[in-house]
């Protein structure tokens, strides 16, 4: 198990060396992308910033001494600074990663504590009116386009009927609240955009999950626990789950990119002041620096989660943690 | 699952044939103002009311219709085009190559695509042009991997070796034998990658990040509808609901076809 | 001795669609006496083990179940599935082909053998359950219990899974034991290791085994009574060690098939034709097609089932050995 953990953790570096080169690729290599002609004409970067970028990019050096530069700048996480407000690109990225993780965990709880319901309870139903029904209504809210119904239930829960906020994460009097009034305020302003983010992935969950548990029905050691005696509840909820939801691990961690990916959607449609928020400012505003920096961070933080998630699966499936 | 192609199939045609015949379909021109008739609700002279420009939407819509559509359709021939070429090459050469390959694949499946898009963005500009290329660009990785597994299915059957026998040279072999055989999953593919083009496109519209005005796209509608949304409810509702139909038609269309190249289903 | 099962007009259909229907098992009577070991000889799907699962009333969906199953004077197609958990696994333990397929690959051998334990027999006390279990894998001939214990599925080899599924079988006390191809994955030495295993336990529990498989060599080994099915029918029920015993002309067949060690082998014998469709509910002799000894009347019409010397044979003409 600890050889598995250490394996895992030494292909991080190819991973992250490939994900430096492709970005750093993308510099360099965009036409009209990263060259000086192209900043000087946007009125919005000083000639400054445009000092400083170069330092940072080194571009009058060879390609290879400019990546190794640029490279170990990446590993002490140094992408240089904001050319809006001149702050380390870093610190403004830290500043906004616990919105996201907040809204893109919760929806990640949200997403599959129903799907997996909707998928099991499909799953023993199947072929019912019930189990046709979840399909036709998730595979419409894989198609809905979500800034879409975002701004549709922003228009009704918070213009028209007035019950929820429709932006940003506290109220402007969050700082007179009590501690029981802040955590409200945050869970009401968090209802609508994790709402959004999971619906979308509904259906391929509780299809997944559906599938899965249909599998795990039809195998023998399913039969045998009849045969043995069990009560019929304990062996669908016991049994039948635990073997249909391992895999459902490894699906959390493969959803990561798309839900870290979607953020910057809603988190701009939602104003929530999250990376991907940031991200969307930086690109307006074509600040170089703050882009490269939380796609290197998104990419990271992807990793991470697939990291753990096959980490987590190793524990729990003696298959693999008694190897 | 033939319900689910012929449905599918309906609803995008005619989509395709209002976009194609838009100028035969409505007088409108889709950028002349008139700031006289702005926020019109539906009426018999404008069905879909107009935007705050005094625009008629529903032109709008039917050359919007064509952005969308076009923009779908040729980031995912792009898509298409590297990640067949890609995932066969990969698959039939094997070895050291297919494995560095696979690695870099895994590697930019672990870049978010949508902050991918964002940055390539910011780059190159937002433009319908830019906007294929990058869509095109972010997004051949599933398709190289089908193409890839596909290969590697078929590639030691029997018909293969003869192929190689007979002294074909590799390059017939890949091309001819191998594409055509996957032509199915490919097939599934393309109309998924549309479906989800249409989406990525519309939403980084609707952030202003997408297809630049004046030139229409259902995401800008809806992004300068947004404005509105207490006043003119047809700018959010009438370009919401064609993404949603398109969409949802190309992923019935998806369903149905993934179904009928699914050797297990057939049988049943 | 009382009959400890008696099956009566015993009818499984399989539906695999609107029109079509798997005829498994056709107008089924087997009474079983309590301590007798019986074996359920038959090519594979041939229904046999239809006939095992029919006996817990344990049939996927699709299936259709009529006639009577009396276990110990009790109806039991009647049940509804918390009146069965009286029979399963208390009445009837069963183990099956596959022992690694059997058992959860997610949960320990101790967890798969204290839940049953626990929940039926009501024991809660955690060292009073792992005794039982350990108790129990020392009675199916473990030697290393404690590990074996703490182990997982797949950390056990086929020999010792198929053990800790004939210990699970046994936990709540059967009278009855229905073993369905126990051996067939595993290795000939383990094979007879578990024959041998299934005979002590046979005495030192006076179980009622009922052993279902293919190979009439197990069949012998283990039981006096054998129990010939053919295309979902009972061709023959009785008491034989050879093919001189035999008076049905497919168990003739079946014996003369057995290659025999002792003498020198020219050519296999092989029983000529085909398997009959099982989807096809015969009005005539089902082995009639390649039966060497058919005439018109075989092709026409069903045999009865008529007593010749100490067997039940469902023949026109049965042999007379």
């Amino acid at each position: 198990m600890r050889n598995y953990i250490i394996k895992r953790l030494l292909l991080l570096v190819p991973i992250l060396f490939g994900i430096t080169l492709i970005t750093f690729s993308i510099i360099h290599l965009t036409p009209g992308g990263f060259t000086t002609v192209n900043l000087q004409m946007d009125i919005r970067t000083s000639p400054d910033s445009i000092a400083r970028l170069k330092s940072l990019y080194g571009l009058d050096e060879p390609l290879y001494i400019q990546y190794l530069k640029w490279l170990k700048r990446f590993i002490f996480f140094d992408f240089g600074n904001s050319f809006l407000d001149g702050r380390p690109v870093l610190i403004k990225v830290a500043e906004r990663l616990p919105a996201t993780l907040l809204l893109n965990i919760s929806a990640l709880i949200l997403e599959f504590f129903i799907g997996i319901i909707l998928g099991v309870t499909s799953a023993l139903k199947r072929n019912s009116f019930y189990d046709k029904s979840i399909t036709v209504i998730t595979f419409m809210g894989y198609s809905m386009p979500s800034f879409w119904l975002a701004l549709i239930l922003m228009f009704i829960f918070g213009v028209k009927l007035n019950l929820l906020p429709i932006s940003g994460l506290k109220s402007v009097n969050f700082d007179f609240l009590n501690t029981g009034e802040k955590i409200i305020d945050i869970l009401k302003h968090l209802l609508l955009p994790v709402f959004i983010t999971a619906f979308g992935g509904l259906a391929y969950i509780s299809r997944y999950v559906k599938n899965s548990m249909i599998e795990t029905i039809n195998q023998q050691f399913i039969k045998a626990s009849y045969a043995k005696g069990m009560p019929e509840n304990i062996i669908i909820y016991k049994h039948a789950l635990k073997n249909s939801l391992l895999p459902v691990i490894t699906l959390l961690g493969l959803s990561l990119p798309g839900l870290i990916g979607g953020s910057f959607i809603f988190e701009t449609i939602f104003a929530w002041p999250g990376m991907g928020r940031l991200a969307y400012e930086a690109a307006v505003n074509f600040d170089y620096p703050v882009i490269m920096g939380v796609v290197t961070m998104a990419a990271f933080l992807t990793l991470l989660g697939n990291l753990l998630a096959d980490i987590s699966y190793a524990l729990i499936d003696p298959r693999i943690r008694y190897k | 699952m033939k319900k689910m192609i012929w449905t599918g199939l309906i609803v995008l045609i005619f989509f395709i044939i209002l976009a194609i015949f838009a100028p035969f379909i409505s007088s409108y021109d889709y950028k002349t103002q008139d700031i006289s008739l702005r926020l019109q609700p539906p009426s018999l002279k404008h069905i879909f009311g107009t935007d705050e420009l005094g625009r008629d939407v529903f032109t709008r819509m039917l050359y919007g219709a064509r952005v969308s559509l076009s923009v779908g359709l040729l980031a995912v021939i792009i898509a298409t085009f590297i990640g067949v070429l890609y995932g066969a090459v990969s698959g039939y050469l094997g070895g050291v190559l297919d494995n560095i390959m696979m690695r870099i694949v895994d590697i930019i499946l672990t870049i978010p695509v949508l902050f991918l898009i964002l940055m390539l963005i910011v780059y190159l500009g937002p433009s319908i042009i830019n906007i294929i290329i990058i869509i095109g660009l972010t997004s051949w990785t599933d398709i190289a991997r089908i193409v890839r597994a596909e290969v590697l299915k078929i590639k030691n059957s029997a018909f293969i070796e003869s192929a190689k026998l007979i002294g074909l040279p590799k390059r017939v072999i890949i091309f001819k034998y191998i594409i055509l055989n996957t032509l199915g999953p490919i097939l599934v593919y393309i109309v998924f990658g549309i479906s989800g083009a249409i989406l990525i496109e519309s939403g980084l519209s609707f952030l202003g990040l997408g297809v630049q005005p004046p030139y229409p796209s259902w995401g800008n509608i809806l992004m300068s509808g947004k404005d509105y949304i207490h006043t003119a409810w047809w700018l959010i509702l009438f370009p919401g609901v064609a993404i949603f139909l398109t969409v949802f038609s190309l992923n019935l269309l998806g369903e149905g076809l993934r179904d009928l190249f699914n050797p297990k289903l057939k049988k049943e | 001795m009382r009959n400890i099962i008696e099956i009566k007009d015993l009818c499984v259909n399989y539906k695999i669609s609107s029109n079509e229907k798997i005829y498994a098992l056709k107008n089924i009577n087997l009474n079983i006496k309590k301590g007798e070991t019986v074996a359920v000889v038959g090519e594979s799907g041939c229904g046999k083990s239809t006939l095992a699962v029919s006996m817990i009333k344990l049939l996927p969906e699709n299936a259709e179940i009529f006639g009577s199953i009396k276990i110990d004077n009790e109806e039991i197609l009647d049940k509804n599935n918390q009146q069965l958990l009286d029979i399963r696994g208390k009445k009837i333990g069963m183990i099956f082909q596959e022992p690694g397929a059997s058992l959860n690959p997610v949960f320990s051998i101790k967890e798969q053998i204290e839940e049953t334990i626990k929940i039926r027999e009501k024991i809660s006390n955690k060292d009073v359950l792992k005794n039982i279990g350990l108790n129990l894998l020392k009675e199916v001939g473990i030697k290393d219990e404690k590990r074996v214990y703490e182990s997982y599925p797949h950390q056990l080899s086929g020999g010792l899974q198929q053990r800790v599924m004939i210990a699970i079988a046994l936990s709540l006390s059967p009278e009855i034991l229905v073993a369905d191809e126990p051996t067939t994955s595993l290795d000939v030495t383990v094979q007879a290791q578990i024959i041998e295993l299934l005979k002590k336990l046979k005495i030192k529990r006076n179980l009622t085994t009922i052993l279902i498989t293919h190979d009439l060599h197990l069949a012998l080994e283990l039981c006096e009574r054998i129990v010939v099915i053919y295309a979902g029918e009972i061709v023959e029920d009785g008491f034989i060690r050879s093919a001189k015993d035999a008076h049905h002309p497919y168990t003739k067949a079946l014996f003369e098939i057995i290659p025999d060690i002792k003498k020198k082998i020219k050519k296999f014998k092989v029983i000529k034709g085909e398997f009959p469709d099982m989807k096809e509910n015969f009005k005539n002799c089902s082995f009639s097609g390649r039966c060497e000894f058919s005439k018109a009347k075989c092709r026409r019409y069903q045999p009865e089932v008529v007593r010749v010397g100490k067997n039940y044979v469902k023949c026109f003409y049965p042999l007379k050995g």
